[in-house]
């Protein structure tokens, strides 16, 4: 704990090159696991996108014009909720691990961008997920009232 | 100039990498964001204790009143076997988000007082927050293959019966 009476912001200040925090290898060792990791669960996510695009085929066959649009409402919404958290992985796995080989500052910097975006889409995904879940509660609590009294 | 290219030949054994200030903004959005998701960790792993030390019993007794007491006697035989399978389950989930709140305050202490050992603790954090994460998934695939497996065996030997 050096410095400790400079102000809060200064290492927010626009001093980007001042090496205060830095990539020691013990950092570097853990960034690449959690970028082999991410990568894992990146490629777990396209299988899982390639599992609903089969499924969705499937339907279409099988299911004529009312399988085309299920096919399609199913692969517009569960595909993009799980293509972009995968999309979002693999950049960030490749672009860290290809920083940690060539020393690519500029990698770096997009990989903890799409690290970011990863956890921007989840948590938002979720607040999404705990609004509706709310929502029916309340919705169904409102039905069982209004069924239950009539008038 | 002079200046940065000192800062350069002073950096070579970190292989040149520097943090930077765009890298600060995206780990502070980051970090609430990880920080937000471990909180709702922790109450789900809560929220799982409490169906597991409460519902068991309650399912019991409701079985039991309902007259179907050999499925109530079934349930409390399996009911230590499932209690402590969710208590598993909630102390690993619990553990998970205990590594994502630590990346995510250490990432935060770094940032404020350039603590270089929070700096590092908060990647050690975020990578066993990975590497958990990814056991589970590993286990919980295999688990799903086991028992697709065992089905599948259960269905072959049921067919080999009838004929």
């Amino acid at each position: 704990m050096e410095d400790i009476d400079q102000p809060l912001d200064a290492s927010l200040g626009s001093k980007p090159s001042e090496p205060r925090l830095r990539f020691t290898e013990s950092v570097r060792s853990d960034l690449l696991e959690t970028a082999k990791w991410a990568l894992f669960f990146a490629v777990l996510m396209f299988i899982v996108l390639g599992l609903l695009a089969f499924a969705s085929l499937a339907l279409i066959v099988t299911a004529g014009a009312y399988g085309f649009g299920m096919a399609i409402v199913m692969m517009g919404i569960y595909g993009s909720l799980i293509f972009f958290p995968a999309w979002y992985y693999y950049k960030f796995s490749t672009l860290t691990r290809q920083a940690l080989n060539f020393d690519d500052n500029n990698a770096l910097e997009m990989g903890f961008w799409y690290l970011k975006r990863f956890y921007k889409f989840v948590g938002i995904l979720i607040i999404v997920v705990i609004s509706l879940y709310l929502l029916i509660l309340i919705g169904s609590l409102l039905f069982v009232s209004s069924s239950r009294f009539p008038n | 100039m002079e200046i940065l290219d000192n800062q350069f030949t002073e950096n070579t054994n970190e292989g040149g990498l520097q943090v930077t200030r765009n890298m600060k903004v995206n780990w502070l959005s980051t970090s609430k964001w990880a920080m937000f998701l471990a909180v709702l960790g922790f109450i789900y792993a809560g929220f799982t204790i409490i169906v597991a030390f409460a519902m068991m019993p309650m399912m019991t007794t409701m079985m039991t009143l309902g007259g179907q007491t050999e499925l109530a006697m079934l349930m409390e035989s399996f009911g230590s076997l499932v209690i402590g399978l969710t208590v598993l389950a909630a102390a690993v989930t619990f553990f998970i988000n205990l590594f994502q709140l630590r990346f995510s305050s250490n990432i935060q202490r770094s940032m404020q007082f350039d603590d270089q050992n929070a700096f590092e603790a908060a990647w050690r954090n975020l990578r066993l927050h990975f590497r958990l994460y990814g056991i589970l998934i590993i286990v919980g695939i295999v688990l799903y293959v086991i028992a697709i497996i065992a089905i599948g065996g259960m269905a072959a030997t049921g067919l080999e019966g009838l004929e």
